[in-house]
């Protein structure tokens, strides 16, 4: 079976007491694949590749990327955090018991992982540091710090969207980190079986392991 | 409260030490890597990269696999190795 690491948040957060964000339908359709982005995923999808390959997005008094454009002032201080002599999006699997996971960080150097993460609303730390994500990435890449700056964009809904702010912080390995990671696979795993999707993961698996 | 303060150093300061290491393994790669002119070197860089850390591998098959599409090779999975990218002929006549 293989899982992205943005499919098991999907799962861990769905599982979380109380919450009323995502239905079961939409938890499935992402495990089939069938991924529809919202306006705020598509405005953080045309922030992330303007900071992966500015050039290519750069026109006259800023950048555009897909639906969206940018002035100068609302990339260039993102794109001042990011040593070029790192590796931008970097893919590793690490094999879980029977369950291959797929990680993709969006920048490491060394040992050091980064993550760029876009929100419209206020910075919550705690959505981050729950998230299933960074753990993995550690496991999986074996890193030994990993920084998260999350860029506050705010989205005037005429394509036009505004830097309002940057807050980074940093992640540390700890010693139960691979246990969390694999249970959570395991929990995974059991929760695609029940629902009769396993066929499907172990689908994409042979097909991945073919390519 | 100190020793405390003093370890946390110490210990971020090896975390910067590993972290240098292999940046400079992966950038000695980078080099290699922008030197390659075909097909042939970027097959060996695949399979020397194999026995890479899991830190390391995915950056250095990064670069590979970019610099592979930069010079117009294709992964080829029955043959387990990248080909040059055969044009369709007659695709302007």
């Amino acid at each position: 079976v293989r899982i992205s690491t943005t499919t098991l948040e999907s799962y861990r957060l769905f599982m979380q007491p109380d919450q009323e964000w995502m239905s079961e339908a939409d938890l499935l359709a992402t495990i089939r694949g069938e991924f529809t982005p919202t306006p705020a995923i598509e405005l953080g999808l045309s922030y992330g590749r303007i900071l992966e390959d500015p050039d290519r997005y750069l026109v006259p008094g800023g950048y555009q990327c897909g639906l969206y454009s940018f002035g100068l002032d609302d990339v260039e201080p993102a794109l001042a955090l990011i040593d070029r002599r790192g590796v931008m999006e970097a893919k590793a699997v690490k094999r879980y018991g029977p369950c291959d996971v797929v990680a993709k960080v969006d920048h490491i150097l060394g040992a050091h992982l980064t993550e760029f993460k876009t929100t419209g609303s206020s910075f919550n730390i705690d959505k981050y540091l729950e998230s299933c994500q960074w753990r993995f990435y550690f496991d999986v890449f074996e890193a030994l710090k990993l920084t998260y700056h999350i860029f506050l964009l705010d989205d005037h809904e005429n394509g036009v969207a505004s830097l309002r702010g940057i807050e980074s912080f940093q992640v540390y390995p700890y010693p139960q980190l691979h246990a969390d990671c694999a249970d959570l696979v395991r929990e995974f795993a059991v929760y695609v079986t029940a629902k009769g999707l396993d066929g499907l993961l172990r689908e994409r698996q042979q097909t991945a392991e073919a390519a | 409260m100190s020793e405390l303060f003093d370890a946390g150093r110490a210990a971020l300061g090896t975390i910067s030490d590993e972290s240098a290491k292999i940046a400079l393994v992966v950038d000695e790669w980078r080099d290699a890597i922008n030197g390659y002119t075909n097909v042939d070197h970027v097959n060996k860089a695949v399979k020397d990269s194999k026995t890479l850390s899991a830190t390391m591998a995915p950056q250095v098959k990064t670069l590979i696999m970019a610099k592979a599409k930069a010079l117009g090779f294709v992964w080829n999975p029955t043959q387990n190795q990248f080909v040059v990218r055969q044009e369709t002929v007659g695709a302007t006549a």
